[in-house]
């Protein structure tokens, strides 16, 4: 798996700017947990295993498709009603994408589980190694202030047009 | 209320059967079920290991540590092996009890990866905490109401 770094800052980089060029209603909220959901099939498994090996196998289904979209069920119902359609969207649609940047990721082992529980089948593009996408950091942070920077100007620019 | 009690359960019902499944039925092999059973895993592929990093290095190979798991030797070509490091590793296993190396590569950035793996947890967290909170009375997250 990529660090989750790498992980946040490409969401953002994919997410901010589709929130931006459409009116939603109130998307902040909903980006931090499209956010959320990019970290969370990491957060719900590496903790564990790093500080206690023994819960590794029991934790695989939290890497997994299948395991995260009942996970992010589990989750959306702990959310109001009104916007629990939205929680769950955004949640899911967090979670794979992370899982599309770990299929980027060279493994001398299983991979992701595409297809659990119904087949052990794992697969990815194996392109990079973990230590060599962290290289990447600085190149996110960059274009990330970049991005932000456009954004700037351009809000400025339309405030600057509906005051005139 | 009762209802979306009943779907929580029946989901957390649903992860544990999951996590019951991968434990019992996973196809992988590791360490501890070869030094077991050697005689069954004569010339199985290993590939899991239980956070393994590189113990003693040898002219011919190294010592596999693996956290609360047992050590393993390790037969292979120790260019670049570092000792400390973490290690992935796809091995075959030999009755006589070590791993004959069949692919190897040292996770030289492993430890810096968790640490800063923990900055944008905070951040979200904290973010979260910021637009979202906890309603006791009906059990429910809501949007706070500036968000």
């Amino acid at each position: 798996m990529p660090d989750l770094v790498t992980h946040v800052a490409i969401s953002h980089l994919v997410k901010r700017p589709f929130d931006f060029s459409r009116s939603a209603n109130n998307p902040v909220p909903f980006r931090i947990l499209f956010y959320f959901g990019t970290i969370l099939p990491d957060i719900l498994t590496r903790p564990f295993y790093i500080l206690f090996p023994i819960t590794k196998d029991w934790t695989v289904p939290f890497h997994t498709p299948f395991g995260m979209i009942v996970t992010c069920a589990l989750l959306a119902l702990l959310f109001e009603s009104s916007i629990r359609g939205r929680v769950f969207i955004n949640l899911l649609g967090g979670a794979f994408f992370h899982f599309f940047l770990d299929a980027l990721q060279k493994h001398l082992n299983e991979g992701i589980f595409w297809f659990f529980p119904f087949s052990w089948k794992s697969g990815g593009f194996q392109l990079l190694w973990a230590d060599q996408i962290m290289d990447f950091i600085p190149l996110w942070i960059g274009l990330i202030i970049i991005l932000e920077s456009c954004i700037f100007l351009r809000r400025k620019k339309i405030k600057k047009h509906s005051q005139n | 209320m009762k209802t979306r009690l009943f779907y929580i359960f029946l989901l957390l019902l649903g992860l544990i059967s999951l996590s019951y499944f991968s434990v019992y039925h996973h196809p992988w092999i590791s360490v501890s079920d070869c030094l077991k059973y050697p005689e069954n895993y004569d010339g199985a592929i290993v590939t899991s290991y239980y956070e393994p990093t590189i113990g003693k290095i040898y002219p011919d190979g190294f010592k596999l540590l693996q956290k609360n798991n047992p050590a393993i030797r390790v037969y292979s070509d120790t260019t670049g092996l570092i000792q400390g490091e973490y290690i992935g590793l796809k091995a075959v296993f030999q009755k006589e009890g070590y791993l004959k190396a069949v692919e190897l590569i040292v996770a030289k950035k492993r430890r810096e990866k968790i640490w800063i793996s923990v900055l944008p947890v905070i951040l979200i967290v904290f973010l979260l905490l910021k637009y979202f909170c906890l309603n006791i009375k009906s059990f429910q997250v809501e949007l706070k109401q500036h968000a």
